[in-house]
């Protein structure tokens, strides 16, 4: 038996992307990434990025990237790393190998997490309706994890009006809809683009 | 709703990032066997309740995960300094600020 | 509408509205309040406690009076809506309130009568005797009687919207001083948002427009100024916003109203209300003066209202308020009034001024216009029961009273600064003697109070001042700025301070209001003072003044003026209260913004839910999940239900949906040392490949959690929590890992939705899977019960678990959550030939507990010990240490009659007993019966064709065979204590 037999389903799966009729905002489903948690000694952090063929800043909140692959600092010890679902099976092994000199807790949470794409000027609005965070002042090509309604959420600004959630498999509706709402308010108030 | 610098990040961020984790410096005995009933119940139990400054616990429960400790003035709730969880007990006289 | 004045106002077209039942017409641009002035109408309401015959006291937000229903389009009411606050809008309908049978013949009023019980303090003295009565009558006549206005019974249609914002400068206020501040931030670059209540910005200017400014009138000025800021990108200016509170580190909270002044429903998308919660680096204060009444006997008739009310009425909507009205103050403000309404053609019926000496240039004024002048003079009482009709005005000086015949009464007691939101900084307030009032003093918030707000009365003074701010506030937050220089004229102003005296005879008895809204009389203030009140919070508490929807703005210093005077102290010494959020009252639609209808709050469903929705299940939440508690075919009931799903796991095979339970993967060199450290039991030998129950205690040795826990490697562990527990268990770990053994090498990583996980359990769970999975050895030798192993069940990854919580073969898949659904799909076609039958959580409880099984948090609270729940056997006995170890020997800990955890069994086997149920020994004590402990978990179990419960009871291991007694309502029911299994207690079912 293979794998053809059996679906995959996402939770998002019932939500169409949604377009602001004034064009100020899209929200899509993230393509799909192979996703892990790298927690390693930041003294031994030259042998992971190594193993990961792409370097891992040590600044909380830093981005890097190499081809496909994205490593995203979140903690003193922590890297939320995303690369095309091809290389999972590459990047584990080159991690199981280092292991014996260079130990990691390297866990696969693909799937624990989804992705949400935010793109237009009234992104940033959007995600401000539930997110406390002065996300005007986070720079561009710069993560951070931080709350959107209670729930846990990785933003990662790739520009002024482009930004990636990375947001938990159950939290992803409730997500969604908050943002949407709120994306169709702004728009019918008339200030999505703020000012 | 505060605003608190986490001295990890180094930013000043948002109090719904945080989660409260009590008085700071009270470290868990090493060897718990050797303390008598009253010690363990203090241990576990007595904290401090002060008008004024505070030594104590936060963590960057939604931001980068660490604990760490703060000097939070309770009567006006202000956030004087925060310093990375394992640095000793710091100075208080040095953030007095006259009578409060 | 014969009061209006043609050629003043800032007005629009005619609009209609009605007003308790009656059509009027008013103009777009007009308050409910001014176009119910404009047609004539003053009563508009009945006072809350004496249900007086009440008007429009004011013209601005602060209003206490003129509360009445609004009907909005779309089927919308608002009760308790200030008249001064809501724009007219076509086809508005108003109804007054807390009047029976009308408005003008109110039946209520006849409580006036009994006004001597019910002074201040009286719910504390009354309605006492006989008790039996407060249930029976006084309570439900009081509940009739008491309240203002109807709360609305239909379902709010609107929706509400959340924003939170940061800026350089904010700037509380869009008076001149508001405006200078925001031009001077926004003219450096800062990020400046200016914020104002009112529909429009200008303040007090849209009520003068005789002031020059920059050489030009006021209100051409005001054009220019709003164009001037609506070219700065960088300056936002909200109107219909109030900043409603003030909290630490320059964080405001304000509500912009969005739909209540437009005609018709509004677009569905559009919310009634957002809510703002902006950080500011600098915040200006900008929020002006509100004038104070006068206080004397009958203050509170209709057609008695603030003077500088008046001059907005007349200049701001054209509308003069009184065809006769009589002046009365003690400042220089009110003059105004009399000369701008004697200008538009009122008859000034007198200034009657408390002052002995006014300033000449007034006098002079009011002789060029006709006006008799009384000072030294003061308003006794009024008369007119509907309106007023007269004034009788005494002489300080020896001359006669007089009676002054007048259809309004325009009062001023002097004007008060705004600060309330300076006081939710806790700043400190500066008694001004000579303006009786308080001062915003110092703060340790960035912020920088201006204008009349500040104690600085003239527009110029204002202007500067507000320009200063704002350019100082910007040059704080990093800008380099200049202040924008704003020259007034106002012939309306005199060069000379106000001077204020304070009044202080007025005749006991009477009706003397200090607080309109809650009724409350000087008289009411000194008897509290006579009564031993003396702290200003308690004055407040026991007479109720300032705790209305107004909070006091028009009484405070009234109050405290009396008080003061009643406890032979100075004002400053005895002070104000604690100012409170909000600053105006505010929606709780605003407050919940999205937490309403779908979105209140998360529901999460595991990837397995939408196959359980689409089979009928009925739901139960845990924690933040819906779970699947029971699948019912046909008309089957709950009870009949689980029966059929606990008979079908026994005896052949059940499906559960498991994918709720928190999952912790622990990895690093130190696991084993940190999961010894963590947990009760031994880690270290425990081989890769097998799994352990583990259990998890907090420091103080209670209980905290639970969860069966497999070795994948050396360095890895897949641990399992509860359900609702995951969250708080991975923080404890984090908390020791990081602030306690930082040494340990080993990190946590939370991966509850990772895996969806598919519980098998029955005889035939392996048959099921074992075609299914090639690479690993089912076999009981090989994968015994607690094993786990990595491997493929058709093709996809797995984690496969040999657990069991229902005592059968049982067998835990965990697959990546995007499997879920199909593995799940899959497994209930391939095991229909098994006569698979999916289950919940109620199946899932009774089959555990026929094994007795611990649901942590269900048959423990946080105060149940190892030893109380009979897992002694999981504490690693040789470990040194351990979170929780040190506790298990406090004295308490071993105590004999410590509540164990036992199983109950029923007398009569049928009789399922209530989770919850306190247990007690002799069923024939009296009340107050000793309690030996309680239900935790009961229900019926089919496999054991009788009732089970498990029980808490006190010393209930020595209790073997006795029997206790369960007291419920119109029963007692005996049962026989037991040990907690009920079923297959030698496990030999687990291998089946």
């Amino acid at each position: 038996m293979t794998t053809r037999l059996l679906q995959t389903h996402h939770p998002l799966d019932a939500e169409d992307a949604f377009y602001a009729a004034d064009g100020s905002l899209n929200v899509l489903v993230a393509d799909d990434r192979a996703r892990f948690v790298l927690r390693v000694k930041p003294d031994r952090v030259d042998v992971a990025s190594g193993a990961l063929a792409c370097s891992l800043p040590t600044d909380i909140g830093a981005t890097a990237s190499a081809g496909s692959r994205r490593a995203y600092c979140l903690g003193p010890d922590e890297w939320y790393l995303l690369a095309a679902t091809p290389e999972a099976g590459v990047i584990w092994q080159s991690f199981a190998a280092i292991y014996p000199t260079c130990v990691h807790s390297m866990t696969d949470v693909s799937d624990r997490d989804v992705g949400i794409q935010l793109r237009g000027a009234g992104a940033r609005r959007a995600l401000n309706s539930a997110c406390p965070r002065d996300l005007d002042g986070l720079d561009t090509d710069r993560a951070a994890r931080t709350v959107f309604d209670g729930l846990p959420i990785v933003v990662m600004k790739s520009g002024t009006e482009s930004y990636r959630l990375e947001v938990w498999r159950s939290h992803a509706a409730y997500i969604w809809q908050v943002l949407t709402d709120a994306a169709r308010q702004n728009e019918a108030i008339g200030d999505s683009k703020g000012r | 709703m505060l605003l608190i610098r986490c001295p990890y990040c180094n930013d000043e961020l948002p109090e719904l990032e945080y989660s409260y984790a009590g008085e700071a410096h009270v470290d868990r005995p090493p060897d718990p066997a050797s303390l008598d009933d009253e010690a363990w119940r203090d241990f576990l139990f007595v904290r401090r309740n002060p008008r004024g400054l505070h030594l104590e616990r936060w963590r960057h429960a939604f931001g980068c995960g660490r604990f760490f400790n703060a000097v939070r003035d309770t009567a006006t709730d202000e956030v004087i300094h925060t310093y990375h969880a394992g640095e000793p007990r710091p100075d208080l006289e040095k953030f007095d600020r006259g009578a409060s | 509408m014969k009061y209006r004045v043609a050629n003043k106002g800032r007005l629009g077209a005619e609009v209609g509205f009605s007003f308790d039942g009656r059509s009027l017409t008013g103009r777009r641009g007009d308050t409910l309040a001014s176009a119910l002035l404009a047609n004539g109408v003053h009563l508009v309401g009945r006072s809350f406690k004496y249900h007086r015959p009440r008007g429009i006291l004011s013209a601005g937000s602060e209003e206490p009076n003129a509360l009445v229903s609004i009907k909005r389009p779309g089927g919308r009411s608002d009760p308790n809506t200030r008249a001064t606050v809501q724009e007219l809008f076509e086809g508005l309908v108003a109804d007054s309130q807390h009047r029976w049978p009308s408005l003008a013949v109110d039946l209520n009023a006849l409580t006036s009568i009994a006004s001597p019980f019910v002074a201040a303090g009286f719910y504390y003295k009354t309605f006492m005797w006989p008790r039996s009565f407060w249930t029976r009558f006084y309570e439900p006549v009081i509940r009739a009687a008491a309240g203002l206005g109807e709360a609305p019974t239909d379902p709010d249609p609107d929706t509400y919207a959340h924003l939170y914002e940061h800026c350089d400068v904010l700037v509380i206020g869009g008076g001149i001083a508001g405006i200078a501040a925001a031009m001077s931030a926004g003219a450096s670059g800062a990020k400046t948002i200016l914020v104002d209540e009112q529909a429009e910005i200008g303040g007090t200017l849209l009520s003068d427009p005789s002031v020059e400014i920059d050489g030009a009138s006021c209100w051409q000025w005001l054009e220019k100024a709003h164009d001037e800021l609506g070219e700065m990108d960088n300056v936002l200016v909200l109107s219909r916003t109030t900043a409603i509170g003030y909290y630490h580190q320059n964080m405001v909270v304000m509500a912009q109203r969005l739909t209540d002044h437009r005609d018709g429903p509004p677009p569905k998308a559009l919310p009634r209300e957002r809510l703002w919660h902006v950080r500011a680096k600098q915040v200006v204060l900008a929020q002006g003066a509100i004038e104070r009444p006068l206080v004397f006997s009958g203050n509170d008739r209709p057609g008695v209202m603030l003077a500088d009310a008046s001059r907005t009425y007349l200049n701001r909507y054209g509308v003069l308020v009184g065809a006769r009205p009589l002046v009365v103050t003690n400042n220089d403000t009110a003059w105004n009034a009399a000369f701008d309404l004697a200008e538009a053609g009122a008859d000034i019926a007198a200034i009657v001024d408390e002052r002995f000496e006014v300033h000449p240039d007034l006098k002079g004024r009011a002789r060029t216009l006709n006006i008799n002048v009384l000072t030294g003079h003061h308003v006794a009482k009024t008369e007119g029961r509907l309106r007023i009709v007269a004034a009788i005005v005494h002489s300080d000086q020896g001359a006669a009273k007089q009676r002054i015949v007048c259809d309004a009464v325009l009062m001023s007691g002097g004007w008060t600064p705004s600060v309330h939101l300076f006081s939710h900084t806790r700043g400190s307030l500066n008694w001004n003697p000579d303006e009786q009032s308080f001062l915003p003093g110092d703060t340790i918030e960035r912020c920088r109070p201006v204008g009349a707000g500040n104690g600085t009365t003239t527009f110029q003074g204002a202007a500067t001042e507000g320009a200063t701010a704002g350019a100082a506030a910007a040059e704080d937050a990093g800008f380099k700025s200049t202040e924008r220089a704003i020259k007034v004229r106002s012939t309306s102003e005199l060069d000379q301070p106000l001077t204020v005296l304070a009044h202080s005879a007025v005749p006991e008895g009477a009706k003397a209001f200090i607080d309109f809204q809650n009724d409350v009389t000087t008289r009411d203030i000194k008897q509290a003072v006579r009564e031993g009140f003396t702290s200003i919070e308690h004055v407040k508490r026991y007479t109720t003044t300032g705790m209305a929807t107004d909070q006091g703005k028009t009484s405070n210093i009234n109050g405290l003026k009396v008080a003061a005077a009643s406890i032979g102290k100075p004002a400053p010494d005895i002070g104000l209260t604690t100012f409170r959020p909000p600053y105006t009252p505010t929606t709780f639609g605003a407050l919940a913004g999205h937490h309403k209808g779908a979105t209140f709050d998360i529901e999460r469903r595991t990837p397995i839910d939408a196959w359980a929705e689409a089979e009928g299940a009925v739901y139960e939440p845990v924690g933040q999940w819906r779970r699947a508690r029971y699948f019912p075919q046909g008309q089957e009931d709950m009870h009949q239900a689980v029966a059929r799903e606990c008979m079908a796991v026994r005896n052949s095979l059940g499906m559960f949906d498991a994918s709720t339970l928190g999952k912790i993967e622990i990895v690093g060199p130190d696991a084993a040392e940190f999961m010894n450290r963590m947990y009760t039991n031994p880690w270290t030998k425990l081989t890769p490949g097998r799994c352990r129950y583990g259990l998890m205690l907090s420091e103080d040795g209670f209980i905290y959690d639970d969860g069966v826990i497999g070795r994948l490697g050396p360095d890895r562990f897949h641990v399992t929590t509860t359900t609702g527990g995951a969250p708080r268990v991975l923080n404890m770990m984090e908390d020791y890992l990081q602030t306690e053994w930082s040494d340990l090498s080993v990190w946590l990583t939370s991966v509850t939705e990772q895996w969806a996980v598919i519980a098998l359990a029955g005889p035939r769970s392996r048959d099921l899977i074992k075609p299914m999975i090639d690479d690993v050895d089912l076999s009981d030798e090989a994968f015994p019960h607690m094993s786990i192993a990595t491997g493929h069940i058709l093709s996809i990854p797995m984690r496969l678990f040999r657990v069991s919580f229902s005592g059968e073969r049982g067998y835990e898949i965990n697959v990546p959550a995007r499997y879920g659904l199909g593995l799940w799909k899959h497994l209930f076609a391939e095991g229909q030939r098994y006569d698979i039958t999916p289950y919940g959580t109620e199946t899932m409880h009774v089959l555990r507990a026929e094994k007795g099984f611990i649901i942590v948090g269900q048959d423990t609270d946080g105060t149940v010990t190892p030893d109380d729940a009979g897992l002694n056997w999981a504490i690693g006995k040789k470990k040194p240490d351990f979170v929780g170890k040190r506790s298990l020997t406090r004295p308490d800990m071993s105590k004999p009659d410590r509540k164990h955890l036992v199983g109950l069994l029923t007398t009569d086997s049928n009789e399922v007993l209530p989770e919850g149920a306190q247990i007690v020994a002799d069923p024939d004590q009296q009340i107050p019966m000793d309690m030996i402990g309680h239900v935790t978990s009961s229900y019926w179990s089919a496999p054991s064709g009788r009732s089970i419960a498990m029980a808490l009871v006190a010393g209930g291991r020595n209790r073997f065979g006795e029997t206790v007694y369960i007291p419920l309502e119109g029963k007692t029911v005996p049962a026989t204590v037991t040990a907690t299994t009920f079923f297959d207690p030698d496990n030999k079912r687990i291998n089946a």
